[in-house]
């Protein structure tokens, strides 16, 4: 019965996600982004010329190629909120709960499908970045990380991860909020803003840190560091992903309580 | 006909009062702008971090009894940076930090006379190498004068001779300050260090001794002259190297390195002198333009994270229309179409405008004590109150960079007419982009600066820094042809669409 339930609310969803042109077109921009913006930044980097070589450690090209994630996780985010919000927008969930009452059962399917068109999409991209932005940057003359690198792995799939769970963050913070302007502006608020006042206003360097590591984009983006601690955050790579994660399930589970207990 | 175009604005300005969100997000503009500039403020220090006087060169000097006079011709100087330093000096010893009087020229910024590092005249119709100048010690007074020619003397200045005993040393000195560098080093890395320059400067006809120059020794006619510091030879004519060094080096990793020694080297009726160092004190001579800031600029810096509430305000203003069904209501009222975005931009420019300079102005007032606090102080930082043209500049331009953005927002609004659409583009073409090309590349960074819509924010600008991607005015016009483009094709475009 559970099962049946679960699985007709994901074909409906499913069927919602493929008929509906701009939430294809979305995917289509998390991948596109994540390789365009990697190409453009390969295409302009110069190899660093320094007076004294030992004062400029060598550029992270896997992080450099990877750094299409500040314009992808836009689009992700409008695919995490435009699943949720374009319910509320005429209200559609009216119509969706009485064909499927179980709304454990419709947030849950909601989730999966999102969580797969992030994950295939982010997966495109972030191949898609690495192979063209990483062999743009062999060209330019960086050294760049072989596929088979461990950390470049971990970057690649930590990228994906990332994606994902901001999609899901815009997903929850939509539920809560069931506006698709509003979800989207404080879903790119709460990523962005901690980082733009971080580096407008000068910080003593515990502070800094503290801000880097409490607010979920430069956590999050930490695991794209080859070094450990020497990207966007002090935090070590999983655990900076880890940061993310809780503001992702704080964010699911706001949306989940007012989902089963408001009216809708 | 106007009288129907007041109405319109009457009616967006209704709409616009009489909505919640509007009066937040003005609101929002502002307590963000003075919240940040504050902040900004609080965390800011002047990184100035070197002696208060700064005394260290290369000096080639012989004793000057009682009055007399110090003349060269300084024939040739090289730009080794912009406040590199060559010319005539009397000073009381060898000493760092001792009385002296110098006249020089400099690369960048013209004929300077200083006293004891601390006083500083300058010369008003600048120039640069070949100059001559003479200082003249007579009756307990200094005068500097300069020539172009060698024969008509024009004074830069008199001051007393306080500090010098009555045999100083007489010379020509040259000195060149580290120069700041920056590189890129990593994604959103930039490194900057201090690079030691060396200072050379080619001396002819150069004379000291009693009044007007009797006791002329011509230096390089005189024979060799030529040697290094150590060792301070002694020459012919009795000129003598020595490198005046600062007693009291700060620590740090740059400045305390001791300075590259001078040499001089004789030949052809000239003295050819290499030296590096530098003599002033804060805000003298260039001491401490490398730890600058912008602080009026940095005051208003609020004004980038306020940009989001004036997006949000600018894009609802017409997308709030779309989604609720209102324009059809606002066209069958107002059917020229063009009539009523040309109300809604009106009533929005001047709301965000007013509120702009609302925010800028306390921002200004607020941050400028707490600024003082942390050390931007005079010479370097003068006060300045808001009625100073440049802080007007700073104030009134940003808030119409804020009504700039507002404008573009509603252009895009009406293109889009969806405001997630709407505020996610505005969203990556100002703030993401620049973003993205900061922390990757500094060249790209410097372009996105000077191209795309963000560089109207240089208009908060007020002193030129090596950072700057634009300049204050040529960057409000970029930003002002993107919102005439984007507001042209709405006009364009709502005209010829359904509502």
């Amino acid at each position: 019965m559970r099962t049946r339930h679960a699985r007709r609310a994901l074909h409906a969803e499913w069927t919602k996600l493929v008929t509906v042109p701009g939430q294809l077109w979305l995917a289509v921009a998390v991948a596109g982004l994540m390789t365009g913006v990697g190409v453009l930044v390969g295409a302009v980097q110069r190899a660093p010329n320094c007076p004294v070589a030992a004062a400029c450690p060598a550029p992270d090209t896997t992080a450099l190629a990877l750094s299409g994630v500040y314009v992808a996780q836009l689009a992700a985010i409008m695919m995490g909120v435009a699943l949720v919000a374009s319910e509320y927008q005429p209200r559609v969930i009216l119509l969706t709960l009485a064909a499927c009452p179980r709304r454990g059962a419709v947030f849950a399917a909601k989730s999966a499908v999102g969580t797969a068109t992030v994950c295939a999409a982010g997966a495109a991209g972030v191949a898609g970045a690495l192979a063209a932005g990483g062999a743009l940057l062999g060209v330019r003359g960086l050294d760049t990380a072989s596929f088979g690198d461990p950390a470049l792995q971990r970057a690649a799939a930590g990228t994906l991860l990332y994606l994902l769970l901001v999609g899901l963050l815009a997903a929850g913070l939509a539920w809560a909020l069931r506006h698709q302007a509003a979800a989207a502006g404080s879903t790119a608020a709460l990523l962005y803003g901690p980082y733009l006042i971080s580096r407008i206003v000068p910080m003593p360097p515990h502070t800094l840190h503290a801000v880097q590591d409490l607010s979920p984009m430069t956590a999050g983006l930490a695991v794209q560091s080859a070094a450990s601690g020497a990207g966007t955050a002090p935090l070590g790579p999983w655990a900076g992903l880890g940061v993310l994660a809780l503001y992702t399930g704080a964010s699911l589970a706001l949306g989940r309580v007012l989902l089963e207990y408001r009216d809708c | 006909m106007s009288t129907s175009l007041l109405r319109a604005v009457r009616a967006e300005w209704t709409k616009l009062r009489s909505v919640r969100s509007t009066g937040v997000a003005l609101l929002a503009t502002i307590a963000l702008t003075v919240l940040i500039g504050l902040l900004t403020a609080e965390g800011g220090h002047t990184s100035y971090g070197g002696p208060p006087v700064v005394d260290s060169f290369a000096f080639v000097h012989r004793p000057l009894a009682g009055d007399g006079t110090v003349t060269t011709k300084v024939a040739a100087q090289s730009d080794s940076g912009p406040w590199a330093k060559a010319g005539v000096m009397l000073k009381s010893g060898t000493g760092g930090v001792s009385p002296e009087v110098a006249l020089m020229v400099t690369p960048g910024h013209g004929i300077r006379m200083q006293v004891d590092g601390k006083r500083e005249l300058t010369w008003p119709d600048g120039g640069a190498a070949p100059y001559w100048l003479r200082l003249t010690r007579s009756a307990h007074r200094v005068t500097g004068a300069v020539s172009a020619d060698g024969r008509a003397w024009r004074t830069v200045g008199t001051v007393t001779d306080g500090g010098l005993p009555a045999t100083c040393e007489a010379g020509v000195f040259v000195a060149s300050p580290d120069v700041a560098t920056s590189h890129w080093a990593g994604p959103g890395k930039v490194v900057g260090a201090a690079r030691r320059t060396t200072g050379r400067a080619v001396f002819e006809h150069l004379t000291a001794g009693a009044a007007a120059g009797v006791d002329a020794a011509d230096a390089g006619a005189g024979g060799a002259a030529t040697g290094t510091s150590s060792g301070a030879q002694a020459a012919d004519g009795g000129w003598q190297l020595t490198d005046v060094a600062q007693p009291d080096l700060p620590a740090g990793p740059l400045s305390n390195r001791p300075q590259t020694p001078g040499t001089v080297h004789a030949g052809g009726g000239a003295l050819t002198v290499t030296g590096s160092g530098d003599l002033g004190s804060l805000g003298v001579g260039g001491i401490g333009t490398e730890a600058l800031d912008d602080t009026i600029a940095s005051a208003l810096s609020g004004v980038e994270i306020a940009l989001f509430a004036v997006i949000a305000l600018g894009v609802l203003a017409v997308t709030s229309e779309y989604r609720t069904r209102t324009i059809r209501t606002t066209f069958t009222v107002c059917p020229r179409r063009g009539r009523v975005l040309a109300a809604k931009a009106v009533v929005l420019a001047a709301g965000v405008f007013a509120a702009g300079l609302v925010a800028c102005a306390v921002s200004f007032v607020v941050a400028s004590p707490v600024q003082r606090r942390n050390g931007y102080g005079p010479p370097l930082f003068p006060e300045r109150s808001l009625a100073d043209p440049l802080v007007l500049r700073a104030v009134v331009g940003t808030a119409g960079f804020l009504a700039l953005v507002a404008l573009l927002s509603l252009g895009v609004g009406v293109l889009v007419r969806r405001t997630a659409g709407a505020v996610i583009l505005l969203f990556t073409l100002l703030v993401v982009i620049p973003l993205v090309a900061s922390i990757t590349s500094v060249g790209a960074g410097l372009w996105v600066g000077r191209l795309t819509p963000v560089a109207g924010a240089a208009i908060r600008q007020t002193r030129p820094m090596f950072q700057d991607a634009t300049g204050p005015w040529s960057g409000l016009a970029v930003l002002a042809g993107y919102t005439a483009a984007t507001l042209g094709a709405a006009f364009w475009v709502q005209r010829r669409r359904d509502a």
